[in-house]
């Protein structure tokens, strides 16, 4: 309706226009630019009396002006060589987008403003596109939609530095505005934000939802075009500028201050943050299944915040990190969302961001769901382990702590671990780490959850009377038995290669063996089961694993080696996987390292025996803390017998 | 305690509501349901804490645990223009923790509610309220029945008045249709959780469609309603923990369901389940030819079903990728060569046949397959020379009507074609398409 009676009030001045006077003021102003009289231009349309005569003429010449003069004038080389052309061109354009064809102009706009070369063209054409969308009004959201798409996909298409992408770390998150394309991509940004500022004054304005309308509308309407263009600018390429760490009383870098903005006009638009969060298990959990012969197509729902396209799931991952890690909520949030609805809900979306290949939005996705476990007033039910995403979430998570580069993303996922583990009831604790410890293939990791289930039976023993179930009995042996102490391919496991979860589970043994002399646990019944499965065959493995490598070093002193170059290759690759979680990786597919000398095996072979030493060492320690409780507990009998007695 | 005003609503005082204004009717909002309300939150010292009325009105849906417990609670029994206190015990709201900074560690609140309106619970595709769910009993477990995996459920469906049927059924989900259970409810069982039971009101294009259904005298374009109750379902298939081998067996499994299906003469299901198979299939088809086997296999399957849903472009696409996995497999060579038939690309068809002959000589069908493709041909080529001629002729008697008689003029006639002459160029003309084609 508006547009319409725009185009009335446009047409109505071109009917009152002279198209021979039109045709004058075009060759003037031709003639005036050529001369380089840019002052005499401005006048053209400053002058009160000028203004008024000439720019009834401009809705006959507007597109003429556009293609002779704004368009070939707009690029990167006047900017250079003619600045004062370029800027004549510049309001030229902002000008005539209040009097040219409205879709006309607006699609010659959009293939400009994807197309444009440098911030200079970028900003030109966004200001014209900022009068247009206003023109627009609320009319036609589609065009409007459109207009925002090359936004955003010149946005996409800047060049980025490539560490970008593979991760970077604290110290150059601190420098990563100074790099060169990253300020370009920060000013396309502030540009952008500068286009939207008026419009999303206007929106908030005229896009009331009305008094008799009792649901939100979430089909295609302006308001909700434009909440999800800022939420998807807040997806790549801005959120890979955004692993630098948020600390209070630090300087505001630009990144946060476009971040805070988008989010800002985000909510704005959405009335209700969260409201989007009510739709995330109905995109993350539920796939839409496209069927054509219902017309239900990709782009087909009436709700557009459940169309992928136009409101990324990444994206909105990141528009929840700035309003929680970033803290962003606007005061006018409701308060009166469940946390486990707000913690579950957020899950989904930092599982997104998880599976992402970049480590920045890996790094938001913890920082996200490390933020939502500090919220959780109670422990989170067992049942909710009953949704898939817990799994999802897991795999992503141990996926990052077991193998990614980064070590700060490591440190922090092994932090997120502990904390999303110890957030759940003790039945949901348990289940969490023996799936786990069944599922998981990294050892360091497995080590980690053993000690960890060690660390909740401790304080249970400390702290509950009786032990919870999930501590004794039954279930506490099977833990033990099945998950912890375990030697994968009985005695003819790779000690060196699994050791890290063989000494946290001998320190498990001897620390059950130490602190439970009473048998709270069950920890005495599973002993002779533990000593069959477990102890005895290691026992056997560490003989021969330590006669193997002793010959095996003397074979090497003696020139005799070539037989065992095979292992020696195994073990050099254990190492390589060491170095590429220390960030210090070759490149994929580099898997084989260069043969070694004499010394540098001699060397290798002295750590493997020192390892297995140690290993040793601690069975030895957790066979005495054994015998030496076994013989306390045959001198005092346990509490159960003494109170039988 | 309550005082005489206040009804208690969680048995123990923990949720306390406080009629002000009664609302209409006496209907109330069942779980799932989108309600629409005003709120304001307080402290017990009358501290505003929250409050939507100065904002647009604030929607949830009802009894999913999205808001707090005592919310969920009072506003389920409201009806619609209802007003009411609700005073929640901390257990009820944010407990011991509270929500810092607004509300302090177990704060007891007092909301202040106003009931709008509203609506069912949209789970169509599309969000056009094709599908409309009302929750009428609600289930504490969250597993839902997802592709492949086994689903037990009672479904009672209604048109008007009339209870049309009433069963126990089992399958596996997305293959719903063979035992005759309607897309809606198929899709709504999806969203279901074990133990819930919902009403579905579903329009006709996921229920009868345009036919309607003899069976249970529904007539065409009429919308439906279910009451479902989902009594048990396992859990899905996870894809990525398979091996290679475990993938191939999973794979040949679904082709079983598939040939099944085929043999029941259900194209749609068959097709199913042979892209399930296709898309379990490890990927080292190049490598393993037992892979390779079964991907043919497949690929040749869903062509057939293809044909006999007659959709013959996408057979042709199928025995596409088997040839591309076997140049000379005959089988979809014979098939392709029966698509193109179909789809007129008599060509393409005879090459194809010729092919069949040459690898299996003695094969009759597709030696009579290429006298039907060759008389095809000719047929052709015949009609498009009449219709050329026609065409001609046509053009020629038009330019003759609308042209005003002139005076007999001896060069009149110079360069202009008499109807033979149209005849004769209309099959040069075909003459040199095939000299090109050739």
């Amino acid at each position: 309706m508006l547009e319409q009676e725009m185009e009335l009030e446009v047409d109505v001045e071109a009917q009152a226009a002279d198209p021979g006077e039109a045709v004058n003021l075009l060759k003037l102003i031709k003639r005036l630019l050529l001369e380089k009289a840019y002052d005499g231009v401005r006048m053209l349309f400053n002058s009160p009396q000028e203004a008024e005569r000439n720019s009834r003429h401009l809705p006959l010449i507007a597109m003429d002006l556009f293609h002779d003069v704004c368009a070939p004038n707009l690029t990167d080389d006047v900017n250079c060589e003619e600045s004062e052309l370029f800027d004549c061109a510049d309001e030229l354009l902002k000008l005539l987008a209040k009097y040219a064809p409205l879709q006309e102009l607006m699609l010659e706009l959009m293939e400009r403003v994807g197309e444009s070369s440098s911030i200079s063209v970028f900003g030109a054409y966004l200001r014209a596109l900022q009068v247009l969308i206003q023109r627009q009004g609320r009319s036609k959201p589609q065009a409007v939609e459109w207009c925002l798409h090359s936004v955003y996909s010149r946005l996409q298409e800047l060049p980025l530095p490539e560490y970008l992408s593979e991760g970077y770390d604290e110290a150059q998150a601190k420098l990563i505005e100074q790099e060169e394309d990253v300020e370009d991509l920060l000013a396309h940004y502030i540009t952008v934000g500068l286009f939207r500022t008026p419009i999303v004054k206007e929106i908030l304005q005229q896009d009331v939802r009305p008094a008799d309308q009792t649901f939100r509308n979430c089909g295609l309407n302006r308001r909700n075009i434009f909440a999800c263009f800022f939420i998807q600018l807040l997806g790549r390429p801005l959120a890979l500028l955004e692993m630098g760490s948020v600390k209070e009383g630090m300087t505001r870098t630009y990144v946060q201050q476009v971040v805070e903005g988008f989010t800002k006009d985000a909510s704005q638009c959405l009335g209700d943050p969260f409201y989007l969060l009510n739709l995330v298990e109905q995109r993350a959990r539920w796939q839409r299944k496209l069927d054509a012969s219902k017309g239900v197509y990709e782009m087909s729902s009436r709700n557009v915040f459940l169309i992928e396209e136009k409101l990324p799931l990444h994206a909105l991952a990141m528009y929840y990190h700035s309003l929680f890690v970033g803290n962003q909520l606007p005061p006018t949030a409701p308060k009166i969302y469940a946390p486990l609805f707000l913690f579950e809900s957020i899950v989904y979306l930092a599982e997104v961001l998880l599976k992402q290949q970049e480590p920045p939005l890996q790094h938001c996705g913890l920082r996200l769901v490390e933020y939502l476990l500090t919220t959780l007033g109670d422990p989170v039910p067992y049942a909710s382990l009953q949704l898939d995403v817990h799994k999802r979430f897991f795999e992503a998570l141990c996926k990052i702590v077991g193998y990614s580069p980064q070590v700060s993303l490591r440190q922090l996922g092994i932090h997120v671990l502990r904390q999303y583990v110890l957030a759940f009831e003790d039945q949901g604790k348990y289940l969490i780490i023996k799936n786990l410890l069944e599922t998981q293939q990294h050892d360091g990791l497995m080590g980690y959850l053993a000690g960890m289930y060690k660390d909740l039976v401790h304080e249970a023993l400390l702290e509950s009377s009786p032990m919870p179930k999930v501590y004794s009995g039954k279930m506490f042996q099977e833990m033990l038995l099945l998950c912890v102490c375990v030697l994968p391919q009985d005695v003819k496991s790779d000690l060196l290669l699994h050791s890290d979860r063989l000494c946290s589970a001998l320190n498990i043994v001897r620390y059950f063996a130490l602190k439970d002399k009473q048998d709270v646990t069950g920890f005495w019944q599973a002993l002779p089961e533990i000593e069959r499965r477990f102890l005895i065959p290691l026992a056997k493995a560490l003989d021969f694993s330590m006669a193997h490598y002793k010959a095996y070093k003397e074979r090497v002193e003696n020139g005799q080696s070539a037989s065992d170059d095979a292992l020696m290759q195994r073990q050099l690759n254990m190492l390589a996987v060491n170095i590429t979680n220390s960030g210090m990786a070759a490149k994929d597919g580099d898997n084989h390292l260069p043969d070694i000398g004499t010394k540098e095996k001699l060397e290798v072979l002295a750590s493997s025996i020192t390892g297995l030493e140690s290993l040793r060492a601690l069975y030895l320690r957790a066979n005495e803390c054994i015998e030496q409780s076994a013989r306390q507990r045959r001198i005092k009998p346990p509490i159960s017998q003494a109170l039988e007695a | 305690m309550p005082n005489e005003n206040q009804i208690d609503l969680s048995g123990d005082g923990g949720v306390l509501k406080e009629i002000l204004r009664e609302g209409q009717g006496t209907e109330t909002p069942h779980t799932g349901c989108t309600v629409s309300l005003h709120y304001t939150g307080r402290l017990v010292d009358g501290t505003e804490f929250d409050s939507s009325v100065a904002r647009e009105p604030f929607e949830f849906p009802l009894g999913k645990g999205n808001v707090i417990k005592a919310f969920d609670m009072g506003v389920a029994t409201m009806k619609r223009g209802e007003r009411c206190f609700l005073t929640c015990a901390p257990n009820y709201a944010y407990g011991a923790a509270g929500s810092p900074p607004a509300i302090p560690p177990d704060a007891t609140l007092v909301f202040e509610l106003e009931m709008l309106n509203w609506k069912g619970e949209d789970l169509s595709p599309n969000q056009d309220g094709s599908i409309d769910r009302t929750i009428l009993e609600a289930s504490d477990k969250k597993r839902s029945p997802s592709d492949g995996a086994f689903v037990k459920a009672h479904i009672s469906g209604t048109f008007g008045d009339r209870v049309f049927e009433e069963r126990d059924v089992e399958f596996d989900y997305g293959e719903g249709s063979a035992i005759g259970i309607i897309e809606g409810v198929e899709i709504a069982l999806e969203k279901m959780n074990i133990g819930e039971t919902s009403r579905i009101k579903i329009q006709s294009k996921y229920a009868f469609g345009d036919k309607g259904s003899e069976e249970f005298k529904i007539p065409p374009h009429s919308a439906v309603e279910y009451t479902v109750k989902l009594i048990d379902c396992g859990k899905k298939l996870e894809e990525w923990k398979l091996s290679d081998d475990e993938r191939l067996a999973e794979a040949k499994a679904y082709k079983e369901k598939g040939t099944n299906y085929f043999k029941k003469e259900n194209w749609a299901l068959a097709i199913k389940m042979y892209n399930k198979c296709k898309s379990l299939l490890p990927t080292n088809a190049d490598t393993n030819e037992e892979v390779k086997k079964v991907k043919i296999a497949t690929h040749s399957n869903i062509a057939l079903c293809h044909q006999k849903s007659n959709d013959h472009f996408e057979a042709k696409q199928e025995c596409n990728a088997v040839l591309a996995l076997d140049e000379n497999n005959v089988k979809a060579l014979y098939r392709r060569g029966q698509c193109n038939l179909t789809i007129n690309e008599f060509d393409d068809a005879l090459e194809d046949f010729q092919k069949v002959i040459q690898l299996e000589p003695g094969n009759k069908a597709a030696a009579n397959q290429v006298i039907i493709c060759k008389q095809k041909i000719k047929e052709s080529k015949n009609k498009e020379k009449k219709l050329y001629a026609n065409m001609f002729t046509k053009l020629a008697a038009n330019d003759k009507e609308d042209e005003p008689l002139r005076e007999t003029d001896v060069l009149s006639k110079c360069g202009e074609w008499s109807e033979e002459d149209a005849k004769r160029e209309a099959e040069l003309t075909l003459e040199r398409d095939n000299i090109i084609m050739i």
